[in-house]
């Protein structure tokens, strides 16, 4: 898809769907932040529950195994499904068996994933949805927007205009009690006169053949209690060894997916169940002479789950629950949904997994630069994922691989035929920012004056798809290096550190660099400057994983020498701390290990020596301040540290929830994403409206960026605004 | 053990269900405040529990199932943690009777009450090894938000009134 189209779609998906998308996702959001900030041992359940589906995924053809005989113990059948085609002939070959004119389903995203109503109404078989959302995208005909909520797209009055449509209803159903009602009687026969029960599975015990359900409306409990056939459709990435393992997940299922404590039911079946079956064409019979024969079939699917497995980059997607924490945590999927943030089948940030995994690479293609690699669902996925890396390793991919119209026209034709191949010129330019701002750098002012001219706006929009709406940043020729370089150091400090000069305090922001030179000396800290060199996070963006690779290792090289035992490496763009801690593990292995341990986030570095040598940072401010932390600060957790050192100066600070800016490095400045960029500056700005007598704060120099772009406000860098009160 | 059961009540309320402390001699007394006729149960259900009550039909037919108001039902434990109750199927149709009408009304035995979530994942371990083919984990009534707002009462039960019963 080009970019144009891409524009197009997000900005008609922003204006159709965003506001309910919004108002839901961020409603899961807040609840799981409160309900997991209650739950004691949060940490510890999350090692589990990664420890047991790491186990299982490596355990798996045993466990199928010994899953398959505890299912044909117990009287049912077990089939393998090798992809969509071969599950549907199973099905098929399920109803015939049982002469079924009618199926009845609950929730289940892998029956998306084969298409499986369409198969099955091929088939000449009636099939109703009884998950209310569900059911909502089966009469809207369309496709879920969110794994676990399919229709949060829709709005009450549109889901009210749609059963009026649908039904015929002369005057439409005016409130959320009326429409629950109504769809329930509806799915209420058509249970009653189903022959077959089709539900998914978020569990399946290896030891006991049971399948667990997590469900809140119980139609999934009726779709295995009333009818007489129960077809369980599953991929095989399900099974675990025993309910006795379930412990940790469903302490973290609902919590991570609704905000909730526990969904309504939490149903474990051994099927074939010992329910009697209902005959509701014979109202006489009592419930205790009806017949308790019962039909079970479990359908294990690998579509593409088996190569998952053999993946080492990708495998983490089979440890995926389903929770949606990942969407409902990520900016982008809060403003725009699984509409845009999704492929064929799945949505949300592990979806780039997904898809890759049971569509192929193209289905993933066209979202996977949704995820801006912000980290929010890091912490937030109770399998502790590493969804960002996923998406980086899938955007490699996509790189490498032969051009097919994804891009447009004019990128092809400028693209060189090196290894370069697959490479937009949008993705090449980014990776290499830190060229751009060192030749603007060299010949500021003229750079700066000529890139704000419209004729240079234009070819950048149309070469480098950079958007003409935004504010380039202003390239200084004053380097922050430069101007460090010329200081005397501090006599006889308390430690020594070394700053990483990363290339916005370098060429864009130098004012951040003084003032924690400022601050650190003012501590009795010695401070020196270690060589400019880019930490790879430029290109990683782009999924250009060798590049960044080879950057990350030039960066260690470079800052190699101050990793000695009295030397810390201080990070001032929490950003490029993020590539320190997480990123380089990734992509240097544990020689990246001393950095990770020895580097620290100004202000984390200011607080620890303020506690080490029972000082403190004072000055005569009082007042307001709204702070934004950048998104990789609150993934790594050290967002509090500022807080914590702006109250000791004196101010009162209340901290913004938004979980990015929706800036996030050059993703605001892409043409393609602009709009959606923006709509989330306006979220982020409503929390800081209403304030004017407030300093707004933020951390990260894209932060700073788009706060400029969609307030009203002067915000400034914490360490700039504490150096001015000195 | 009065503390676990005022937990367990306080913990059901919160996730809008309800319940009362009941005693087998007082059961059936209370039994007439929480049901809406026409209600259901099963044979051993009044056998356990040795309630002779004619409101309550033992013995229900299909299309007494169908217009039922209240279902009555034992569970097998309750978790403090989270006013949870453990509701087993079997050959009577304790899974029919609790899910179709609208208010389902639970007796839960006192010592049945566990603190937390990990103790009834061991007993449905345990269960499901044996004979239990059906074990839900029910926290209030059936829910859905799915039509633009959360409301009570989806495909399951509209109201769940547990009675505790403290003496067993």
């Amino acid at each position: 898809m080009s970019g144009g189209d891409t524009a197009d779609r997000i900005r008609r998906l922003l204006e159709t769907e965003g506001e309910a998308v919004k108002r839901s996702t961020t409603t899961f959001n807040q609840g799981r932040y409160q309900r997991l900030a209650e739950l004691e041992h949060h940490e510890q359940l999350r090692d589990r529950t990664r420890a047991i589906k790491e186990s299982a995924i490596e355990h798996l053809p045993e466990l199928l195994d010994q899953v398959t005989e505890s299912v044909e113990t117990n009287g049912g059948s077990v089939h393998l499904a090798a992809d969509a085609t071969d599950a549907h002939r199973v099905v098929h070959e399920i109803v015939d068996m049982y002469d079924a004119e009618v199926a009845v389903k609950s929730k289940s995203m892998t029956t998306e994933e084969i298409g499986l109503n369409d198969a099955l109404e091929g088939a000449g078989v009636e099939v109703w949805e009884t998950d209310l959302g569900e059911f909502i995208i089966q009469l809207a005909d369309e496709s879920p927007s969110h794994i676990t909520a399919p229709a949060i797209h829709h709005s009450q009055e549109e889901i009210a205009a749609l059963f009026a449509e649908r039904f015929d209803l002369e005057e439409p159903l005016t409130d959320a009690a009326a429409l629950t009602r109504f769809a329930r009687s509806f799915l209420t026969e058509r249970i009653k006169e189903a022959d077959i029960g089709i539900t998914g599975a978020n569990f399946i015990a290896a030891d006991s053949g049971t399948i667990v359900l997590v469900t809140s409306e119980g139609n999934a409990r009726k779709c295995v209690a009333l009818p007489p056939v129960h077809i369980a459709i599953a991929g095989i990435e399900k099974i675990i060894p025993s309910i006795a393992d379930l412990d940790p997940f469903i302490q973290l299922l609902a919590r991570s997916a609704t905000g909730q404590d526990l969904s309504a039911y939490l149903s474990l079946f051994t099927p074939p169940v010992d329910t009697p079956v209902p005959t509701f064409e014979q109202p006489e019979t009592p419930i205790e002479e009806l017949s308790d024969e019962r039909s079970f079939h479990l359908i294990l699917l690998d579509n593409g789950r088996w190569d998952l497995r053999a993946d080492t980059d990708l495998k983490e997607t089979l440890y995926c629950i389903r929770c949606s924490a990942c969407a409902n945590s990520c900016a982008n999927f809060q403003h725009v949904g699984g509409h845009a943030f999704g492929g064929e089948t799945y949505s949300g940030g592990i979806a780039t997994g997904w898809e890759t995994g049971v569509h192929g690479i193209d289905s993933a293609a066209q979202f996977t630069d949704l995820c801006t690699g912000c980290t929010r669902c890091v912490p937030n996925c109770p399998v502790k994922i590493d969804i960002p890396w996923i998406n980086t390793v899938v955007r490699d991919r996509l790189n490498r691989a032969p051009a097919d119209g994804r891009f447009d026209a004019i990128y092809r034709g400028l693209r060189p035929t090196s290894e370069a191949e697959g490479i937009s010129i949008q993705r090449r330019a980014i990776a290499n920012v830190d060229r751009l701002l060192r030749w603007a750098s060299l010949t500021a002012p003229v750079s700066t004056s000529l890139t704000e001219t419209r004729p240079v706006r234009l070819l950048a929009e149309h070469f480098f798809g950079i958007d003409r709406r935004r504010t380039l940043p202003q390239v200084t020729g004053r380097r922050f290096s430069r101007w460090a370089a010329d200081r005397e150091s501090v006599q006889a400090p308390r430690r020594s550190v070394v700053i990483y000069p990363d290339i916005y305090t370098e060429y864009v922001r130098p004012e951040r660099g003084k003032a924690a030179v400022t601050l650190l000396e003012s501590l009795g800290i010695a401070v020196e400057v270690a060589p400019v060199v880019e930490s790879g996070r430029a290109p990683l963006s782009q999924g250009m994983v060798k590049q960044a690779r080879t950057r990350a290792a030039q960066t260690l090289d470079s800052l190699r020498p101050s990793l000695g035992a009295d030397s810390d490496v201080v990070v001032i763009e929490p950003s490029e701390l993020g590539m320190f801690r997480r990123e380089y593990s990734r992509l240097l292995g544990d020689e990246s290990s001393a950095l990770a341990e020895r580097s620290y986030e100004l202000f984390e570095y200011l607080f620890d020596v303020c506690e080490a040598y029972d000082t403190s940072i004072e000055t005569e401010a009082n007042g307001h301040a709204i702070y934004h932390p950048h998104c990789q600060a609150r993934t790594l957790g050290i967002e509090t540290y500022t807080t914590s050192i702006l109250e000791m100066a004196g101010l009162d600070v209340q901290t913004t929830t938004a979980e990015c800016c929706g800036m996030a490095g050059s993703f605001g400045f892409k043409t393609q994403y602009y709009d959606l960029s923006m709509a989330i500056g306006e979220s982020l700005a409503e929390e800081v409206e209403g304030a004017e007598e407030a300093v707004v704060l933020a951390s990260g120099t894209s932060c700073l960026d788009q706060l400029t772009a969609v307030t009203d406000t002067e915000p400034i860098h914490p360490a700039v605004w504490l150096a001015k009160q000195r | 053990m009065s503390e676990l059961i005022d937990r367990f009540l306080d913990n059901l309320r919160a996730h809008a269900g309800d319940g009362t402390v009941t005693s087998s001699a007082k059961l059936w007394a209370d039994l007439k405040h929480v049901i809406e006729p026409p209600a259901i149960t099963t044979v051993s259900l009044f056998d356990r529990y040795d309630i002779d009550a004619p409101a309550i039909d033992a013995n229900p037919t299909v299309g007494e199932l169908e217009v039922a108001e209240t279902g009555v039902t034992e569970a097998s434990l309750g978790i403090a943690r989270y006013g949870s109750v453990i509701l087993q199927g079997g050959i009577e149709g304790d899974e029919l009777i609790s899910l179709y009408p609208t208010r389902h009304v639970i007796l839960l035995p006192s010592s049945a009450i566990v603190e937390d979530l990990p103790a009834a994942i061991s007993q449905l371990t345990t269960a499901h090894e044996t004979s239990v083919t059906t074990s839900i984990v029910a926290t209030g009534p059936s829910a859905t938000a799915d039509m633009g707002e959360l409301v009570y009462g989806a495909h399951g039960p509209t109201e769940v009134h547990v009675l505790v019963v403290n003496d067993r």
